[in-house]
């Protein structure tokens, strides 16, 4: 009697729930913010990005910053906040999952939909700090004034690119990549003085090629993973290698001693590269472009 | 009604569109934020003025706000929203101008009074137009709203002083909302919090305590003129302010924005709680900015992505049970068909792996464990070692296969005995074949599967169960498919018996034999009959 009673019930349970319950939909949202150049003398810029696609260039004159992202509203939120004193702004975005994220359903997640693109004027002393998560990452600095770069990559897909040459003089460029496909093309233009690299597991591939006028040195570090470096064939490299169980493949240079590379043409170079690369396991393959 | 006169006059005044163009072409440089959201629901500008002023207009399900305030309904999906949502996405892409004039020029008769009000709210930004239209808007349902919201904000607070809703006090100007002066301040931030409002503004109250409290709510504006000086700590909540005067506490600003004029002067320091702040004067005690997030460097999900704490209702339940059944069915025909191909191209190396992992179970677990340990780093050096490397994509390969091989096998192994221990004698014999041992043997594995999504369906009554059987479910496959590989491993992909028994017949059991009355010649007709039915089809 008892199942009689139950088995219609459940039926008519899963009928009510299938007729009633559609799949779950990702909520979007689109965000556009833009600020007018108003004199501002210097920005300050930081970016916390967690997931999806994010693009970076730089912007119309007339506009010292635009934002536009879309995402889901159900999974993540936007904060974005400028702060100006004394004619130095500061802008900070943020996106971030709140708590009402249901891990039931995160595999069928479309992740890659939501996006952030941000484009900066080109005319304002520019101080960059970026950190991503599970990103898709392209950014192309050619063209700012970039004072300071920091970026810091999770789990992500990273290629950065110095189309033109920096308006600014960059003391110090800070590369961090976790586990990762990181790339950076152009470093030449730059235009930074110091430069430092470190990746935990994945492959690195960096460009120096670029305006070179001036001399850099570049700390490269991976746990590991294969770094491929590229530098052009005018400038005078020398590099430092310190590597456990590493493969170190550096056509065209003279080995020195205590570790050192140097290119053929370090004495009659004008400008001069120095590489200082270290890592555990896996591979270095410098080559001359 | 009166909306409707106010846009019959503005076309009669040929507003529409060619003078807005030009009377726009000013009041854009003056904008020095434009802000865009567009959601299913919602589309809204927010919009500030190099004066700090600001205005937002928002299309939220079917009402017009305009600061917040309701001023009319439109229709969903009609051609005001599509109209409106056109022009946001213009003024998104920077082009305020021709986007202003696209939507001022669309025809949206059916919507004239909720195109009217919005008119109106964009009117402040267009230069003077018209003083009708730059007339405050502002219904008595929403100032009741707001007293109401007001008024929970005081009790919650338990200890207010004074509370108004004001439109001039002392040298302050503050235009709609609410302004509440909290002299005695035990348990604010607490009760604060308890309303909803953000830990971080609690948190910043609580350095507070010692000085009186001036907080203004949802206000249209927030004037200090100049020359003017508050004693008190100044929280400006959803609310645009301009100081010209002089602060002599903290100023706090919780999403709204704030301009501090050249004569404008904070002793203290001024806090941004997603907002924006424009300093031309003198902050003693510098800026900051709240709310801070923890970085994200390698793991971002797993930190900023929580589980949902909230009751499921019963249907989504009983959906996601049914999801996770129809799962694990088909789980069971894909091992169910991969088994069958495995027994029919590879049955004695499936034989002898099922038969490994029942008599050496122990050795083949740990075995199991052992690779599974080792896998990651030799395939690890495979990769690094270059010339490896091309290996990696079989080692893989390889290792999967005989993961698979190895849980088949462990499927055939439980199928087997469970055969030999749940059948009579005449009824194990028709059982006896491979296909009908890797099914139920699948059957044993998955059944723990099965009944944890039974249990989903009813989640808040038997959640504990549900878990307590998802656990056992995952916990049983680990350790099936790690003492099958280890099977696979230890019987060389089942081409080696070393550790499997050696070939005998299946025993009879002891009542099976009683029962018989010529246990003999039954013996003798099964024992053939055994063979000859032993794992075929």
């Amino acid at each position: 009697m008892r199942s009689r009673i139950i088995v219609p019930t459940f039926l008519l349970l899963v009928l009510t729930g299938a007729v009633a319950v559609p799949a779950a939909a990702q909520s979007w949202k689109t965000v556009a913010k833009s600020r007018q150049l108003r004199g501002q003398e210097a920005l300050d810029v930081s970016i916390h990005y967690a997931v999806g696609r994010f693009e970076l260039s730089q912007g119309p004159d007339r506009q010292l910053y635009r934002i536009n992202s879309t995402y889901d509203e159900d999974a993540f939120q936007l904060t974005s906040s400028y702060i100006e004193s004394r004619g130095r702004g500061s802008l900070r975005i943020d996106i971030e999952g709140h708590d009402e994220v249901d891990l039931g359903n995160i595999k069928d997640y479309d992740f890659e939909a939501g996006n952030l693109s941000v484009s900066l004027n080109g005319s304002t002393p520019l101080s960059l700090s970026m950190k991503f998560g599970a990103a898709e990452a392209r950014l192309d600095l050619g063209g700012l004034r970039l004072q300071e770069l920091i970026l810091e990559t999770g789990a992500s897909d990273t290629h950065v690119r110095f189309s033109e040459r920096n308006r600014e003089r960059a003391e110090h460029c800070t590369f961090k990549a976790g586990a990762a496909q990181f790339k950076v093309d152009g470093l030449g233009n730059s235009r930074c003085g110091r430069i430092s690299v470190s990746g935990g597991v994945g492959t690195l591939g960096l460009d120096f090629s670029g305006d070179w006028g001036h001399d850099a040195t570049a700390d490269i570090n991976v746990g590991l993973g294969t770094i491929d470096i590229s530098v052009p064939a005018e400038l005078g490299v020398r590099i430092e290698r310190s590597t456990f169980l590493m493969s170190f493949d550096a056509p065209g240079f003279e080995k020195q001693d205590g570790g050192v590379w140097l290119s053929r043409n370090w004495d009659t170079a004008e400008h001069h590269l120095t590489l200082s690369v270290s890592g555990a396991l896996g591979s270095i393959k410098i080559t001359r472009s | 009604m009166l909306k409707h006169m106010r846009l019959a006059a503005l076309l009669l005044a040929g507003f529409m569109p060619a003078p807005l163009a030009g009377q726009t072409a000013q009041a854009v440089d003056e904008i020095v934020q434009t802000a865009v959201v567009l959601s299913a629901d919602e589309a809204t500008l927010s919009l500030e003025l190099v004066d700090g002023r600001s205005r937002q207009i928002q299309l939220l399900d079917g009402t017009v706000y305009i600061d917040g305030k309701e001023v009319g309904d439109y229709r969903p999906g009609g051609a005001l929203e599509r109209a409106w949502r056109d022009f946001l996405r213009g003024a998104s892409e920077g082009e305020v101008l021709d986007a202003l004039n696209g939507f001022a020029g669309a025809e949206m008769e059916a919507d004239e009074a909720a195109l009217a009000a919005i008119l109106e709210g964009l009117a402040p930004f267009l230069g003077e137009i018209s003083a009708e239209l730059a007339a405050t808007v502002a219904t008595p349902e929403s100032i009741q709203a707001t007293t109401e919201w007001a008024q929970t904000v005081a009790e919650a607070a338990s200890a207010v002083a004074t509370a108004a809703v004001t439109a001039q006090i002392a040298d302050e100007l503050v235009n709609g909302g609410l302004v509440v002066e909290l002299g005695n301040l035990e348990g604010l931030a607490t009760s604060l919090g308890r309303i909803g409002l953000a830990p971080e503004l609690a948190r910043v109250l609580k350095s507070d305590l010692d000085s009186p409290l001036r907080i203004v709510l949802e206000a249209d504006e927030y004037l200090l003129p100049e020359g003017a000086e508050l004693d008190q700590t100044l929280i400006l909540v959803e609310t645009d302010g301009v100081l010209a005067g002089t602060v002599t506490g903290n100023v706090l600003v919780a999403e709204g924005s704030l301009l501090i004029a050249p004569t404008g002067r904070v002793e203290g320091e001024v806090v941004a709680i997603d907002a924006d702040i424009q300093n031309q004067g003198t902050v003693v005690g510098g800026l900051r900015e709240a709310g801070h997030v923890a970085p994200v460097v390698v793991a971002p999900i797993a930190p900023r992505i929580r589980i949902r704490g909230g009751p499921r209702p019963v249907v989504n339940n009983l959906w996601r049970g049914l999801g996770s059944l129809a799962r694990t069915i088909a789980m069971y025909l894909l091992f169910g068909f991969l088994g069958a191909i495995i027994v029919y191209f590879f049955r004695n190396q499936l034989e002898t792996v099922s038969d490994t992992v029942s008599y050496s179970f122990g050795r083949s677990f740990l075995a199991g464990f052992a690779a599974e340990i080792l896998f990651l780093p030799i395939g690890l050096v495979l990769t690094v070692l270059i010339v490896t490397a091309i290996a990696v994509p079989f080692y893989a390969l390889g290792f999967a296969l005989l993961g698979l091989l190895g849980y088949i096998g462990v499927a055939h192994a439980a199928g087997e005995n469970l055969t030999r221990h749940r059948f009579a004698w005449p009824s194990r014999l028709r059982r006896s074949n491979s296909y009908y041992y890797v099914l139920n043997g699948l059957g044993v594995l998955l059944a723990l599967f099965v009944g944890a999504a039974m249990t989903q369906m009813a989640y808040p009554l038997l959640g504990w169960a549900h878990d307590l059987l998802i656990a056992s479910a995952w916990i049983l496959t680990w350790v099936a498919a790690t003492s099958g590989l280890g099977a696979a491993l230890l019987s060389r992909a089942g081409t080696q018996r070393t550790y499997a028994r050696p070939g005998q017949l299946p025993e009879l059991p002891a009542d099976s034999l009683a029962e018989d009355r010529a246990p003999f010649a039954a013996r003798a007709r099964a024992r053939p009959r055994a063979e000859e039915m032993s794992d075929e089809i």
